[in-house]
């Protein structure tokens, strides 16, 4: 009886492991089995809470720098950045570059912009081809504030690439740095 | 020509000059249907032009005012016209003034042309890694970009870009500067003046 009793006990412990071993192997459906969501997906890192107050902000022509970039092209990024940066609706003011008011205002920041790089591409190609022609330009932001302590200073991009003129490149440059801008400023 | 003609008048009727002559009636009543259908359409339209260049010089030329002009749409079209002591842009629905004493630079793109142009240009786009050195016309080739830099009331800085016909920037920009605007780059010189010994 005891032979019996031991016989089942070790038939029901290797049935266990036989389990197990299917369970864990790599190629088991088990494995296949996609682990609970929770696990799974990688939330991306929450984004850091804006923390500055500034009531006005001041925006600087672009500054090309070496980079050849043309008149039409600088003055495009100003314009399109200091509508983009209103519709931001983080400051009460903005103003442009020598306005005779901007001077008074206590908490003022300072944005300016200096080209890193431009390419200029082919509206013709992109349309052709959708691949080449694009237009790129990346700009160095730099936010400071009244007493001239930087904030901020990211590598902001904008480029065009399938359809459209070689402006929405400024475009979509002036629209990035608004997104910059909404990250810091509450 | 000659053949056509002797087949025309020829002397006997019967022979295969006759054939010839009844084939080219359907085609002589054809070519001159089509003649009065075509010409009444097209009439118009050389009317069309001459008054359209009519206006022009009286109201100045048409332009597309892509962005920087206070209280103008984007991309609005209408005139340009230099006007008493202001570069004055009207469309339908409004008219926009940047007073001359306030432009504080004007390029067209010839301008874009000399900056980067040259052996100094070559140099420079040379130095410039990753292609930042190309540069090329914002717009098509059959028209011209007059950007102008200039201050507002507030004496805030602003930019306006205006794109025109193939040459009517470069018109623009000479009789903005004998106004008295600046501009970092002289305009070019009549192509009449450049002719003269």
């Amino acid at each position: 009886m005891k032979n019996v009793t031991r016989l089942s006990v070790a038939f029901s412990l290797g049935i266990a492991v036989a389990a197990c071993a299917f369970m864990l192997a790599p190629g088991s459906l088990a494995a296949q089995t996609p682990p609970p969501p929770s696990v799974s997906t990688k939330e991306p890192p929450p984004k850091p809470k804006p923390t500055i107050k500034a009531s006005a902000i001041l925006i600087e022509p672009v500054d090309p720098g070496d980079v050849l970039m043309p008149p039409d092209f600088q003055v495009a990024v100003y314009e399109y950045l200091v509508e983009q940066v209103t519709r931001t609706k983080k400051f009460a003011h903005v103003y442009r570059s020598g306005d005779k008011e901007a001077a008074n205002v206590p908490d003022l920041v300072t944005l300016r912009t200096k080209a890193e790089y431009f390419k200029m591409g082919s509206e013709k190609k992109r349309e052709v081809t959708t691949v080449a022609g694009s237009t790129k330009i990346r700009l160095k932001l730099l936010i400071t504030n009244h007493e001239g302590k930087v904030l901020a200073d990211p590598d902001v991009e904008g480029s065009v690439h399938f359809f459209g003129g070689n402006l929405n490149a400024a475009y979509d440059f002036a629209k990035n740095v608004a997104e910059v801008i909404r990250g810091i400023f509450i | 020509m000659k053949n056509f003609l002797i087949a025309f008048h020829s002397p006997h009727p019967g022979g295969g000059s006759g054939t010839a002559r009844r084939a080219l009636i359907p085609a002589g009543v054809l070519a001159l249907a089509a003649a009065v259908l075509v010409v009444p359409a097209v009439l118009p339209a050389f009317g069309r032009q001459a008054a359209d260049k009519k206006s022009e010089a009286a109201s100045g030329p048409k332009v597309e005012c892509v962005l920087g002009l206070e209280h103008v749409k984007h991309h609005a079209s209408g005139t340009l016209t230099v006007a008493g002591d202001a570069l004055q842009f009207s469309s339908d629905k409004g008219k926009a003034d940047i007073p001359i004493a306030s432009i504080q630079d004007l390029f067209t793109a010839n301008d874009s042309k000399q900056v980067f142009g040259g052996l100094k240009g070559t140099v420079l786009k040379a130095g410039v890694p990753y292609e930042g050195g190309r540069v090329l016309s914002l717009f098509s080739k059959a028209t011209e970009v007059l950007t102008v830099e200039y201050r507002d009331a507030d004496n805030g800085f602003r930019g306006a870009i205006f794109i025109l016909h193939r040459g009517q920037a470069t018109v623009i920009k000479r009789e903005l500067v004998a106004k008295g605007a600046k501009a970092s780059i002289p305009p070019e010189a009549p192509a009449s003046e450049e002719k003269k010994p």
